[in-house]
């Protein structure tokens, strides 16, 4: 699956698009995450999953679009 | 104001779109709207509002023009620093539009002018540049049952919605709580001041937002409702994400006038195991009076200048490279806005555990409204 990453979340994974393992669902992809940077936790995000936004645990089928975005608050 | 109304050959290019017309363009001369923050967003958003007929702007801006302002926010000059950004861009939108009616608000916004103003606009336009401001701009709007064109910048990338719209279909389409329902905690998310912002973006996410109020105001077009739409300036990507259509009732805000009044929006990115650092504007200057050392971390250049007491400069950057700091004397950290004092007042308190360390909230801004400040 492919993971997009959107704003200051790419200092934290030092990417802007990564792909990962097949996960069953966005609540294993978050706990994955998590593990894998730590930083993530102290950041807010909204979650997309082929393009929709999330707000519950989400089935992830083969090769979804993942995409982590974060408030600006630029003006 | 001026009686004199321009001719519809000023509006042909437009007028001639299928579907525009006269009908179109008496609504955009009918229409008012209130756009808060006249800086990288709102210069952009003004000046395409003017320009497209739009009748009646509001511009509310508390702050005064910087250079550090100049290479993006493209209605000021440099012989404009140092002035009330809303009276400038006024009077520059006046020469350009003598038949556009003007009112501005160079005061900062507050809740108090949510109330005040809002209900007397049909589109209200986000062009602020913090968290605070954002969440308070948008709970009132949903209040007052106004849309808001929601713009935001970091860096490359930026972000477009209509909030709180009434839908063809019924409704009100979802608003920024549904999107990130809390800010974020300070410290970490960085503003334009502290990550920068290419000067382009903010021209082209406001021309955006302008293009939205447009649409909203004629019925034209499909306005960004119940999406957010990402911008990507280093790779001119755009990413639209689809929001939940079934948007509920959002428990944790204002609901009602009052309580959005009440409501703390200067402390609301500020989680609880910041604040023992975090020292109100009036507390602030009893520290001073007690001999406490007061620090502006903004750049060399930003302005107002603060005059309470001896103030010293030292840019957040050399602030947080700074190992030591002399003698024994309270240390009372500002900025502009109150979030990069407080990562250097963090910063300080990890070196220094015992000496007492504080960062003003809200930051200049709130102390200037104090009334012993100036």
């Amino acid at each position: 699956m492919e993971i997009l990453v959107f704003g200051q979340l790419t200092d934290v994974l030092q990417t802007s698009r990564l792909s990962w393992p097949e996960v069953a669902d966005t609540d294993t992809l978050r706990q994955q995450l998590l593990e894998a940077y730590p930083a993530l936790a102290q950041h807010s995000f909204l979650v997309a999953v082929n393009q929709q936004m999330i707000s519950s645990n989400t089935t992830l089928v083969p090769g979804a679009e993942v995409a982590l975005l974060p408030p600006f608050s630029g003006g | 104001m001026n009686e004199e109304q321009p001719a519809y050959d000023t509006y042909r290019r437009q007028m001639i779109l299928p579907g525009f017309g006269q009908a179109a363009q008496d609504k955009l001369a009918a229409a008012r709207v209130l756009v808060v923050g006249a800086g990288g967003l709102g210069c952009p958003v003004l000046q395409y509002l003017a320009a497209a007929g739009v009748g009646h702007l509001g511009i509310a801006d508390g702050d005064v023009v910087n250079h550090s302002n100049l290479h993006r926010q493209v209605l000021y000059s440099t012989a404009d620093v140092g002035q009330p950004k809303a009276q400038v861009a006024a009077a520059r939108l006046q020469a350009q539009y003598p038949h556009l009616t003007l009112s501005a608000i160079a005061e900062t916004w507050t809740a108090a002018h949510c109330v005040a103003h809002i209900d007397a606009y049909d589109v209200v336009v986000d062009g602020t540049d913090h968290f605070g401001s954002k969440y308070m701009l948008n709970d009132a709007c949903v209040l007052f049952g106004k849309p808001l064109v929601y713009g935001a910048v970091s860096q490359w990338q930026g972000q477009v919605a209509v909030f709180n719209a009434s839908l063809p279909t019924g409704g009100r389409s979802a608003h920024y709580r549904h999107l990130f329902a809390q800010p974020p905690a300070a410290g970490t998310v960085a503003s334009c001041e502290e990550a920068g912002v290419v000067g382009m973006l903010p021209g082209i996410i406001g021309s955006m937002q302008a293009l939205e109020v447009l649409k909203l105001l004629t019925g034209l077009g499909e306005p960004l409702y119940n999406q957010l739409l990402t911008y990507d300036a280093a790779r001119q990507t755009f990413y639209k994400v689809k929001l939940p259509t079934d948007v509920g009732a959002v428990p944790d805000m204002p609901a009602s006038t009052a309580a959005l009044l009440q409501w703390n929006y200067d402390d609301a990115c500020a989680p609880s195991d910041q604040s023992s650092l975090s020292v109100d504007a009036a507390t602030a200057l009893e520290w001073i009076a007690r001999g406490a050392v007061l620090i502006d971390v903004r750049e060399l250049d930003e302005l107002p200048a603060l005059q309470a007491g001896t103030v010293q400069r030292l840019p957040m950057v050399l602030a947080l490279e700074k190992t030591e700091w002399e003698g024994e004397a309270m240390l009372l950290f500002v900025c502009q806005r109150g979030q990069r004092s407080m990562q250097v007042a963090k910063r300080v308190k990890e070196l220094y555990p015992r000496r007492k360390v504080g960062s003003i909230r809200g930051g200049v801004v709130a102390m200037l409204a104090q009334p012993h400040a100036k």
